[in-house]
């Protein structure tokens, strides 16, 4: 088995994580931009809408 | 050019992968209030609620003076059976008509009989007798409706009310429950253009393990956040019955999505060992 062939079959397990890196970029942007809003959002909403 | 579109088609892909598994977890949790006839409760839910109800009446039974084992014992679990089917009835109007219609009322059959019964409050004169069994069957059905539907009835009315003026919630409901097997065929349709354009299938499996690798990871990352995201703390705060149904609907998510990822991920060594005796016989 060539170098680059070993290189090649090893290589394709990090495929999936460099797939999902756009997606996990893109959602943890979200969570950094609007995660404290929402989270506010529910805590006032819990507050209002529940009886203790 | 050939690479570029196939790694194209497999970010999309991933896309419609995890689209299927968040639709798929949204229509579990909301299909039990879809049913007409009210969803079935867990005995776990039950249970954790008996107790709740336990102590519930002994501290009403503290604060009034009346005896708490009879009044514990008339609230069994068929009893909170029926009034969580009420409950769900209530969630299910709101479901399917967009209104939460008029508010849950539980009225047993039986539970004035039982304070009248009650040798503590028999002690007392006739007229204070009487006003104190109305008083004490009164907080123990508004404390029990609480407990099951811990929800300010008329918020979420007026709530709805508002919201029906600028959104169709019925129709919303509607088209979610329908999303994960449209996106599903999706994706077995572009799983299928992978295959063509790779031209041989072997060649696609690299594509589409790593897809469904990514989409097992993404939606890990997304349960994780869900749950760090400090909800279940601030519910608890808020009312312990509602702690006990989101803690229900809940772990039934988390077992879902913990299923999907597993299947995920299976699926992706599997195209991934194959891609790979692909690339040695190439």
């Amino acid at each position: 088995m060539s170098t680059e062939t070993k290189k090649k079959r090893e290589r394709v397990w990090f495929l999936p994580l460099v797939l999902a890196l756009p997606f996990l970029a893109v959602i943890a942007a979200i969570a950094v931009r609007f995660g404290p809003t929402v989270i506010k959002l529910i805590s006032v909403a819990i507050k209002a809408a529940v009886v203790s | 050019m050939k690479k570029i579109l196939l790694w194209i088609l497999a970010f999309i892909l991933t896309g419609t992968l995890l689209l299927t598994c968040v639709c798929l977890v949204g229509r579990q949790v909301i299909a039990p209030g879809l049913q007409e006839d009210g969803a079935q409760v867990s005995d776990a839910v039950i249970r954790e609620e008996k107790e709740l109800a336990r102590q519930r009446i002994t501290e009403l039974a503290d604060l009034y003076g009346f005896t708490a084992e009879p009044v514990i014992e008339f609230v069994n679990e068929e009893t909170l059976r029926d009034l969580h089917q009420e409950a769900s009835r209530w969630y299910s109007r709101i479901l399917t008509d967009g209104k939460s219609g008029e508010d849950v009322v539980w009225n047993p059959e039986g539970l004035e009989a039982v304070f009248a019964k009650d040798p503590a409050l028999a002690e007392l004169s006739r007229d204070e007798a009487e006003s104190m069994i109305l008083i004490c069957t009164d907080e123990v059905r508004r404390s029990m409706v609480r407990m099951v539907l811990p929800l300010r009835q008329q918020v979420i009315g007026i709530g709805l009310q508002m919201a029906g003026k600028k959104v169709d919630l019925p129709n919303i409901i509607e088209f979610l429950v329908g999303v994960p097997w449209a996106a599903l065929a999706i994706s077995a349709l572009i799983a299928g253009l992978i295959a063509l354009f790779a031209g041989r299938i072997r060649f696609s499996l690299k594509y589409i393990g790593s897809a469904l690798g990514a989409a097992a990871i993404v939606l890990a990352a997304t349960a994780v956040l869900f749950l760090s995201a400090g909800i279940q703390s601030m519910i608890r705060e808020a009312s312990a019955g509602l702690t006990i149904q989101y803690q229900d609907v809940v772990s039934g998510a988390v077992l879902l999505t913990a299923v999907m990822a597993a299947v995920l991920l299976a699926g992706c060594a599997v195209c991934l060992w194959l891609g790979r005796k692909s690339v040695k016989t190439a």
